[in-house]
């Protein structure tokens, strides 16, 4: 294998392991915000992950513009997904767990 | 490099499996979109695998327009869940 | 990119669509891998027709309130936010394995600098790529400057939260901001005016 098959390989391994790591967390953390840092962090760092893995081994202008969009699309998209969920629940107030401290300190 | 492919669909395979039980339980409709925007996330990484895994390209665009279509739809339900409450 | 007066009005618009287009174009390009006549060609159209379906954007803004790139400063924002995102995932891996403690969580409000949407939108995202912090809400103020709140797990000082942010508008502004953030970077040592 060559040095670049290695790489795709590690980025690839870890990317996936990032992914087990979002599945894990969704499930086992206590509410729904702490599950929106589970959904979006790992899964980030991995979609990136995975793409410059498939990067090293197709190497083609196309392809690699392809990548570079998915990646630049996540990293806009994924942040204002969870937040706009976060945000409708932030202002229903039905989900905050009960003993979260609210700084209302004006700025 | 086939083997390694193959052990991250796996592992991406348990984290979309994991997901799908937090988007069964619940409890309420924010739980079940955030399992599903993570559930797009992780289709898009099982795209790009799977196109490393073959030697095509031809799940690239896959990715792309998943990752456009997918913030989309969590959007629109993040105004229903806006408009009507949990 | 300078200018005064009236003319500068005129041509600016022409000169952004241009630019918009050619932008477009190298990116279709890209897609389809070579830049053959037929690429470039429908590249062209595409772009034309896009341009004249979405007209708005950052361009609705007045000259003032324009991003401008500077050339070395998006790299360090990129490095910081880089380092971020990956921390970030090692603190959600520790709060995963880690035995069931109760976190205190906490809303912090953040108010910016910057009044620009752009930036308020890179910082908020930024913010949610961090460790232990997501953003939930976020509030226009033209005059005071953007508010944002922030969701915070493991909050043992709002401060702390607030000096993070911004530093990174800090970082943001000097990498995309306009002439109009950089004034008040300049003027505001201190986050609140």
């Amino acid at each position: 294998m060559t040095a670049l098959e290695v790489l795709a390989a590690v980025c690839l391994l870890l990317g996936s392991g990032l992914a087990l790591l979002s599945g894990v967390g969704i499930v086992r953390l206590p509410d729904v915000f702490a599950r929106m840092h589970a959904a979006t962090k790992p899964a980030t760092l991995g979609l990136v992950l995975v793409c410059i893995g498939v990067a090293c081994v197709d190497t083609s202008l196309a392809d690699i513009t392809k990548l570079v969009l998915v990646v630049v699309l996540q990293f806009l998209t994924a942040p204002v997904g969870a937040h706009m969920v976060g945000r409708a629940s932030y202002r229903i107030g039905g989900l905050l767990d009960p003993d979260t401290v609210i700084d209302e300190s004006d700025v | 490099m086939s083997t390694v492919t193959l052990v991250c669909l796996v592992l991406v395979s348990i984290g979309a499996l994991l997901t799908t039980v937090r988007l069964v339980i619940g409890p309420s409709v924010a739980d079940r979109v955030v399992a599903t925007d993570l559930l797009l996330t992780l289709l898009t990484m099982g795209a790009g695998i799977l196109s490393a895994r073959t030697g095509t390209g031809t799940y690239l665009i896959v990715m792309v327009v998943i990752a456009v279509l997918g913030f989309l739809g969590t959007a629109m339900v993040a105004r229903f869940i806006e408009g009507r409450g949990p | 990119m300078s200018g005064t007066g009236r003319r500068d009005g005129r041509i600016r618009p022409v000169v952004q669509s241009v630019v918009r287009a050619g932008a477009l174009v190298l990116v279709w390009v890209a897609l389809w891998g070579s830049p053959s006549v037929g690429n470039l060609v429908s590249g062209a159209l595409v772009a034309v027709f896009v341009l004249a379906v979405f007209p708005g954007g950052p361009g609705r803004l007045e000259g003032q309130d324009e991003p401008r790139v500077r050339p070395l400063s998006p790299f360090r924002f990129l490095g910081r936010f880089v380092v971020e995102l990956v921390m970030s995932t090692f603190s959600v891996a520790i709060a995963v394995v880690a035995p069931r403690r109760r976190v205190r969580e906490g809303v912090v409000k953040v108010r910016l600098r910057s009044s620009s949407p752009v930036i308020g939108t890179i910082v908020a995202n930024a913010i949610t790529l961090t460790p232990g912090t997501l953003t939930v809400d976020a509030e226009a103020d033209r005059v005071r400057g953007t508010l944002l709140y922030v969701h915070v797990l493991g909050l043992d000082d709002p401060e702390s939260v607030r000096a993070s942010a911004l530093d990174f508008e800090r970082l943001a502004i000097a990498a995309f901001g306009s002439a109009e953030d950089r004034r008040r970077l300049r003027t505001t040592g201190e986050p609140n005016p």
